[in-house]
């Protein structure tokens, strides 16, 4: 398979950080109460895990192999403050709907998990696709619990409701106890996916 | 080995380094458009509860001095009250901002009250109410019952005459609005002609 083109899939499937890394929970149990919390949250994490992926490829000769861990904590949250900084500052738009999340992302531990993991011993471009891969797998999950969170605690679907009135919305799924099912539940049947893909792939 | 701690903390020391100096000047560039982004957007929130033509601040302290009015009645804080002017120079009403207690903390409340004493308009602002309970204050069914209120008597939870309807299993996220509403409405109403005053 294409070089650049496996960190995607890896991102997305293999080692979905979410479901099969299960790192970055606090994010995923908090924030997905509605859709439009999950997609954007997932997309700020994807766009600060590419760059903080990048600087720390770029780093990864530079930064002494004892003191790596303080040094990509430097480095991340730098980054993400900078970039905070700078979407309040010229893009006021996207700040109101992704900068509530941006300051969150400082204690997501994909990003720290992902420079150590990876950015740390690939080159630039590679990384970037590490990045790219892991947050479009973030985005993914998230999308995916909070779909029925949304659904079920609210019975609204990006704000519009879904069912008429005498619909009751199970309330518990929007508190955290449905942050908890829901993400047990969507992470079984995850797993039930990707042994199912294993067994296919061995039976070739 | 001595040698290669030094060399470490040397290392270190010059990424933390590179990194204060890159947010000091990012921050140094940002600073100013930030806090322009932060005005208008409070003068988007005021124009959203009181049409005029442009808004100028009232000082608390030339308001307090004859106070007759409790300023902080239980958990409500009045943060800022603005006076609003009409296209022709006349005055257009009353943009109070204040923090109410809610169930999970303060909300930020903006409230509008028109030249003819009539609550003009109610925008929730920050707040960390539970989602899908108290956060539904936050939706325009539940505050856009306050607008065409008349701001001289007292808004109550309920239905009947200037009654909002609560949110159901969120009491305390209603009455937490609706308090901090008739406290805004009672300021511009009693303050009417010394915000207006206050314009020149």
């Amino acid at each position: 398979m294409n070089k650049l083109l496996k960190p995607l899939k890896n991102g997305i499937l293999d080692e979905n950080p979410t479901l099969r890394l299960v790192l970055g929970t606090c994010p995923t149990i908090a924030i997905t109460t509605a859709v439009s919390n999950g997609v954007g949250m997932g997309l700020a994490a994807t766009f600060v895990l590419v760059g903080s992926n990048l600087v720390i490829s770029l780093l990864r000769n530079f930064i002494p192999e004892k003191a790596r861990i303080p040094a990509y904590v430097v480095v991340i949250a730098t980054f993400v403050t900078m970039v905070d900084l700078l979407m309040k500052a010229y893009l006021p738009a996207l700040n109101q709907s992704l900068g509530i999340f941006i300051p969150l992302i400082v204690v997501n531990c994909i990003i720290l998990a992902r420079a150590e993991a990876f950015a740390s011993k690939n080159g630039v471009m590679p990384s970037i696709m590490d990045g790219v891969g892991m947050g479009l797998g973030f985005t993914l999950a998230i999308t995916i619990i909070s779909v029925f969170r949304e659904v079920l605690g609210n019975g609204t679907f990006l704000g519009t409701p879904l069912f008429g009135d005498g619909f009751q919305p199970a309330l518990i799924m929007v508190l955290a106890p449905g942050g908890f099912l829901t993400f047990g539940l969507v992470l079984g049947a995850f797993n039930l996916f990707s042994n199912a893909r294993k067994k296919r792939k061995g039976a070739r | 080995m001595g040698d290669n701690t030094v060399k470490i903390a040397l290392k270190l020391l010059l990424i933390t380094l590179v990194a204060g100096l890159a947010l000091g000047l990012t921050n140094a560039v940002t600073k100013d458009p930030i806090q322009e982004q932060e005005l208008a957007a409070a003068e988007a929130a005021r124009r959203e509860v009181l049409t005029a033509d442009s808004f100028y601040e009232v000082p608390l302290d030339t308001l307090k001095a004859d106070s007759s009015i409790q300023w902080a009645a239980g958990n409500d804080t009045v943060t800022a009250v603005y006076g609003a002017k009409a296209v022709d120079g006349s005055f257009a009403g009353t943009v109070v901002e204040i923090t109410g207690k809610g169930y999970g903390g303060s909300i930020a409340i903006t409230v509008g009250v028109d030249q003819h004493k009539q609550v003009s308009g109610v925008k929730i602002g920050t707040h960390s109410e539970t989602p899908g309970l108290g956060a539904k204050t936050a939706n325009p069914d539940f505050y856009g019952q306050y607008a065409g209120m008349d701001a001289q008597k007292e808004i109550a939870i309920g239905a009947g005459e200037n009654g909002v309807v609560a949110i159901s299993g969120a009491t305390v996220s209603s009455k937490a609005v609706t308090s901090a509403v008739n406290i805004a409405a009672t300021l511009a109403v009693e303050y009417q002609t010394v915000i207006e005053e206050a314009a020149q």
